[in-house]
């Protein structure tokens, strides 16, 4: 059986490969690591702007609900924290961290709220409206302003961690559980977000 | 049905009644009945509304306007960042009076005293408490602290007087104030980057200024802060580190704020402590009394009394030369020259190789008289005939191979190629584990390549003595010699 590689996987194969190969010339250039990190810095900046503006101009397209995208989303973050944590420790006290994680949850929560459900043949699909917009600046902002009120002291990179986690399980389950009432509706093109009138 | 949506203008496929882009309702949408099926009640439109109600949008709002402030109320409860860098970038007089040190009471006007009862996990009932504060002042280098006197213990001064420890038992911290020369010459950069890997952290968190830099970094169960301020254009070598529970993070952190915002060198103090011991040794001394270095405010003349600071021994010999000709070094099958000299402390021990089983005519080992087994300070001297195709960095490479097969968790925390006393060398710092104990062991091997022979220069010493001790090192390097 012939082994074949599909254009889609082989572009990202050569991405990855030719970001490896970056990292390993300036890895050579700078033994120390400081020249890849800083580039790794200014990239994250562009790449920061760059998902503002993606998202000032997208959040109302209607994109496809996955109940496993959203649980694995919330897993993932989770367990990263974990891993992070439990490397690291967390300079926090458990009630601490359960009220970071109470606080991002909430705002999650709400943020997955915004987001207006419909179901398109078989699919449930999600646009956002200025709501969600405002929520997601309101978030961003959140953790942003936590990073540099708190000074970047342990206490404050694991309070933005654990308000980041929050906010990313808070949402997936708010959007998992409006997937699961939208399914069981009636097969129809139905808001299952917004009052009728 | 339109072939384009009238809302956003996407492209549409003609069965859809929905446009997937804007999640619009298509306009002329020819299946009503299978949305008219959709809802379960007459007065429920089957179409897709799409507007945001009332209801949600309270819901939304209460929900994240509850999460901002609960997380707004986490940081402004938290900890601040320690900020402020040190004050001293000029240059200090060379230690002028290396025998005094002060604690006194703080002479400014400052924040006010620190009292949080937050106490550390495992710690028990311990309330921490930062109210009585005092100055640590250490003469010889020029270098002030103010600390909680009453939650700090002062601890009895090295025989150098290069700084002191203090420690808070009750409360599972301690921190230390210690400072030696840049025997290295090592950059700023170099220095920070060795500290990152000595915690063993990558995540600690750097700063930086002109002449300072600080680590902020986990170990365990401790939160470790590292302030390290150069002086004397680099040559001289500042350190201050804090350590305390990670648990205990919102009760200390402002403690340490205060703490490294005092933390400074003051080039003036050991001019003037020089002064003062001249004045006072002069037999045409003034009566009147010296002028105190740390003026007393008004306040502070009612203030409990700091405690007594213990004195350093009167020891006028600090360090001593030895000389590796009179000590017998040798090193076998080699007729050449063999002569190395340096100053090493006083009060360590010569202990003699021939002595033991296997005698090593080749080793000098001195040894410190604090502690013993695996807690013993000591440097050893050890020459060897060049191979023939032996280089620096083979020796190196045998050097951290031979240690890292040997113990446990080795880690090369730096290797540094240079000079010493005009020769070409190799300075590694390593840290492992001790064969008898899991405590952690730091050992510093200078390499130097005198072109027949090969100096090996060894300081050995516990990881938790090693900050406070490498000042040692730092003054072998500084003053070995080599016979021409």
């Amino acid at each position: 059986m012939a082994f074949t590689i599909s254009s889609r996987w082989l572009r990202w194969l050569l991405i990855g490969s030719a970001v490896l190969i970056a990292a390993f010339v300036l890895l050579v250039i700078d033994p120390s690591g400081a020249l890849l990190f800083r580039i790794v810095g200014l990239i994250g900046m562009a790449l920061f702007a760059l998902s503002v503006v993606t998202m000032l101009l997208t959040f109302r397209k209607a994109r496809k609900l996955s109940p496993w995208s959203l649980a694995i989303g919330a897993v993932v973050s989770v367990f990263c924290t974990w891993i992070f944590f439990a490397l690291a420790g967390a300079p926090l006290s458990a009630t601490a961290i359960v009220l970071a994680i109470a606080a991002g949850a909430m705002v999650g929560v709400g943020w997955s709220l915004t987001n207006l459900l419909f179901i398109d043949g078989n699919m449930v699909r999600a646009r956002g409206n200025i709501w969600f917009l405002a929520v997601w600046a309101l978030s961003l902002m959140m953790t942003q302003v936590a990073a540099l009120a708190g000074g970047k002291t342990p206490y404050a990179v694991a309070l933005v961690s654990f308000l980041g986690m929050g906010l990313a399980v808070g949402n997936s389950l708010g959007l998992l559980a409006r997937y699961f009432r939208a399914r069981g509706l009636p097969h129809a093109a139905v808001s299952v977000t917004g009052e009728r009138r | 049905m339109s072939a384009f949506c009238t809302r956003c203008g996407a492209r549409l496929s003609g069965s859809q009644k929905i446009c997937t882009s804007c999640g619009a309702t298509l306009a002329g949408s020819n299946e009503p009945a299978t949305l008219a099926e959709a809802s379960q009640s007459a007065a429920a439109t089957p179409s897709v509304v799409l507007h945001f109600g009332r209801a949600r949008a309270i819901l939304v709002a209460s929900l994240v306007i509850a999460g901002v402030a609960l997380a707004a109320a986490l940081i402004v409860i938290g900890p601040k960042a320690p900020q402020s860098p040190p004050a001293s970038s000029r240059r200090m007089a060379p230690p002028a009076n290396p025998t005094a040190t002060a604690v006194v009471p703080p002479n400014t006007a400052i924040a006010p005293p620190v009292a949080v009862a937050a106490p550390p996990a495992g710690s028990g009932p311990t309330a921490i408490v930062a109210k009585q504060w005092a100055s640590y002042v250490n003469y010889r280098y020029g270098v002030i602290i103010e600390y909680p006197a009453d939650l700090f213990e002062i601890q009895p001064p090295p025989p150098d007087n290069a700084g002191r420890d203090f420690i808070a038992d009750k409360v599972g911290a301690r921190f230390f104030v210690y400072s030696h020369a840049n025997a290295l010459d090592a950059s700023l950069q170099d220095l920070q980057e060795e500290d990152v890997l000595d915690i063993g952290d990558r995540m600690a968190v750097k700063n930086n200024g002109a002449d300072w830099y600080q680590v902020t970094a986990t170990k365990g169960t401790d939160t470790i802060l590292r302030r390290v301020a150069l002086s004397e254009g680099g040559s001289m070598v500042h350190r201050l580190e804090i350590a305390y529970p990670k648990a205990a993070s919102a009760a200390f952190e402002p403690i340490v704020a205060r703490m490294i915002k005092t933390f400074r060198v003051d080039p003036t103090i050991p001019e003037k402590a020089a002064d003062a011991a001249n004045a006072a040794a002069s037999p045409a001394a003034p009566t009147s009394p010296a002028t105190p270095l740390l003026p007393r405010t008004p306040a502070e003349s009612t203030a409990a009394p700091p405690p007594a600071t213990p004195s350093p021994p009167a020891s006028p010999k600090l360090w001593q030369r030895f000389d590796s000709i009179a000590l017998g070094l040798r090193v076998p099958d080699y007729s050449g020259k063999v002569g190395i000299s340096a100053e090493v402390p006083a009060s360590w021990t010569y202990s003699s190789s021939t002595n033991s089983d296997r005698p090593e005519p080749n080793v000098i080992d001195f040894q410190g008289s604090e502690a013993a087994g695996d807690d013993v300070l000591h440097i050893l001297f050890r020459a060897e005939r060049r191979g023939s195709k032996a280089t620096l960095a083979n020796e190196a490479k045998k050097v951290k191979t031979q240690l890292a097969e040997g113990a446990d968790n080795y880690r090369l925390v730096s290797e540094r190629t240079t000079q010493v006393a005009s020769r070409p060398a190799i300075v590694l710092s390593m840290q492992f584990a001790g064969s008898d104990s899991p405590a952690l062991l730091r050992e510093d091997v200078a390499i130097i390549d005198t072109g027949q022979v090969f100096y090996f220069v060894t300081f050995g010493a516990p990881e938790a003595r090693y900050a406070a001790s490498s000042n040692v090192f730092a003054r072998v390097i500084e003053t070995i010699g080599f016979v021409e």
